[in-house]
C-alpha cells in the first residue's frame, strides 16, 4: 500500500507493508538518525515528531501516519546542534545513540509547554533513556537550552 | 510477528463496523502499540483514527471519553485534572513515556482487557460504563466478565459523577515500568468498592471485601483487616515481574493505604 506524508517539510509517497512499523519505514527510506533501540516502546531512541507530538516510531504502524507531518533530526539539524552543544557543555553527551530521540522530545516539549518547570522537564523526558550519563546533567542542559531559547 | 493483509482507516463508525464484519480475522487498531507485538494474521485492520472518537465531554451527570482519546490527551485534560480529585490523571501519568502515551488509547486498553492496565483498575471502582457500537452500554465489570462480547467497536467510556472519593496505588520496579500490582478504592457515601489489577490477570473487584468495608466503620485496624480480606479473596499468579506470594503480600498493604486515603 502507499501512504502520503510530509517529512521534514517535503511531501513524499512511500510504499509500505500494511503491518510495517514506522521506524522500519523511516530507516528504509534513509532517515538513519532514527535509531532502533529496545524496539518495544521503552527507550525513546526512535522518537520522531508526528504532527508536533513525540511518538516512538517503533510502536506505530506506518499506515497510521498517512497524511501526517513527520519530523526527524535530519529536518532540525540547527536545533539539534544547539541542544547538543548545551549537552556537551554539561558533559552529558557521550555515545550519542540516544541524542536524536532526546532532541526531538525536547522540541516536542518546547512546542507543548510554554513555561515548563524542572519537574515538567523531567516528566516529559522520562521516556528517553540514556545508559552513558546520569539524568541530572541532561536536565540541567535542557533547562538552560529552554531558558536561553525564549 | 504480526501480519496484516489490508489496513483501512474508515471515516465513520458504520463503515468501520462493516469492515470489521467483513472478515473473521479482522481487528480494530486503537493506538496499535500493543497490537504490534501480536503474532496474529489479520485480514483487515480497522484503524479508528478518523472515526471521530477523540473527545472528552463533561456533562452534569458524567464525563464521556471517546475510545480513541490518547492517554496524553487525558493526562493534559483540565477536566480530568480536577474530576475525582485527578485520580484518572494520577493513574496514567507515569505509564512508560510521553511518546507512548501519545499512542495509547483508552479504547484500545479497555477493549483488549489488558491485565497490566492501571486504567481498568480505576475505571472499575468509578462504576464506569462503556458504549459498544453493536452491544450498546454495559458496565466495565460486565464487559470484563462477559468474554462473549467480541467483534464490536468500543465507542466511548462513560464515567458517572457520583461524588465518590477515589484513590489509586500501584507497585512497580521503576517509575515507568509495568505494574506488579495496581489497586483502586472508591468511597461513595460509605459504599466502598475495591479493585485490584495486574494480578497479573485483568483487574477485578473484591466483592466480599468491598461489602465488609462498606458495612464497618473504617479505622486503621479495619482497613488492615479489609486489605487482608482482599488478598485472600482474589487470586494471584506469578510472572517475570513478581511471584504470586509477593503480589498477595503487597495487595493487603496497598488496599489498606487506599482505604485510608478515601476516609
Amino acid at each position: 500500500m502507499n501512504i502520503q506524508v510530509t517529512i521534514n517539510g517535503a511531501s513524499r509517497t512511500w510504499s509500505i507493508e500494511p503491518h510495517e512499523l514506522l521506524l522500519d519505514t523511516l530507516r528504509r527510506y534513509g532517515y538513519l538518525s532514527v535509531k532502533k533501540g529496545c524496539d518495544s516502546g521503552s527507550c525513546g531512541v526512535c522518537t520522531v515528531l508526528i504532527n508536533d507530538k513525540p511518538v516512538n516510531s517503533c510502536s506505530i504502524f506506518a499506515a497510521k501516519v498517512d497524511g501526517s507531518n513527520i519530523v526527524t533530526v535530519e529536518g532540525v539539524q540547527a536545533e539539534a546542534e544547539k541542544i547538543g552543544a548545551y549537552m556537551v557543555d554539561e558533559g552529558v553527551d557521550q555515545c550519542g545513540f540516544c541524542s536524536p530521540g532526546f532532541v526531538l522530545t525536547v522540541l516536542g516539549l518546547q512546542k507543548e509547554l510554554k513555561n515548563p518547570t524542572e519537574d515538567d522537564i523531567l516528566h516529559y523526558l522520562s521516556g528517553n533513556l540514556c545508559r552513558c550519563t546520569g539524568y541530572v546533567g541532561q536536565a540541567r542542559a535542557i533547562h538552560k537550552y529552554l531558558k536561553e531559547s525564549k | 510477528m504480526i501480519l496484516i493483509n489490508e489496513y483501512r482507516t474508515p471515516s465513520n463508525l458504520q463503515e468501520a463496523f462493516e469492515l470489521l464484519q467483513s472478515s473473521e480475522n479482522s481487528a480494530v487498531v486503537g493506538g496499535g502499540a500493543f497490537l504490534r507485538f501480536s503474532s496474529k494474521k489479520i485480514d483487515v485492520a480497522v484503524d479508528l483514527s478518523k472515526a471521530g472518537l477523540s473527545f472528552i465531554n463533561e456533562t452534569e451527570e458524567s464525563v464521556e471519553i471517546g475510545a480513541m482519546t490518547t492517554y496524553r490527551e487525558m493526562e493534559t485534560s483540565e477536566t480530568l485534572k480536577t474530576l475525582f480529585e485527578g485520580v484518572l490523571v494520577k493513574t496514567i501519568r507515569n505509564i512508560v513515556g510521553i511518546q507512548m502515551r501519545n499512542l495509547f488509547t483508552i479504547g484500545g486498553t479497555v477493549y483488549a482487557r489488558y491485565g497490566f492496565s492501571n486504567l481498568i483498575t480505576t475505571l472499575l471502582v468509578l462504576d464506569a460504563e462503556i458504549e459498544l457500537y453493536k452491544a450498546g452500554r454495559v458496565t466495565i465489570k460486565e464487559y470484563l466478565d462477559n468474554r462473549s462480547i467480541k467483534n464490536d467497536i468500543l465507542v466511548k467510556v462513560i464515567i458517572p459523577k457520583n461524588g465518590q472519593k477515589v484513590s489509586f496505588n500501584m507497585m512497580q520496579k521503576t517509575a515507568t515500568d509495568f505494574p506488579i500490582l495496581t489497586t483502586a478504592v472508591s468511597n461513595n457515601n460509605g459504599k466502598i468498592v475495591i479493585a485490584v489489577g495486574a494480578r497479573p490477570a485483568v483487574a477485578q473487584i473484591a466483592l466480599n471485601a468491598s461489602q465488609f468495608a462498606s458495612s464497618n466503620q473504617l479505622t486503621e485496624d479495619v482497613a488492615k483487616q479489609v486489605g487482608e480480606l482482599v488478598a485472600n479473596e482474589l487470586s494471584f499468579s506469578a510472572d517475570l515481574r513478581s511471584s504470586a506470594e509477593y503480589r498477595k503480600m503487597i495487595c493487603s498493604v496497598l488496599v489498606k493505604r487506599g482505604l485510608l486515603e478515601v476516609l
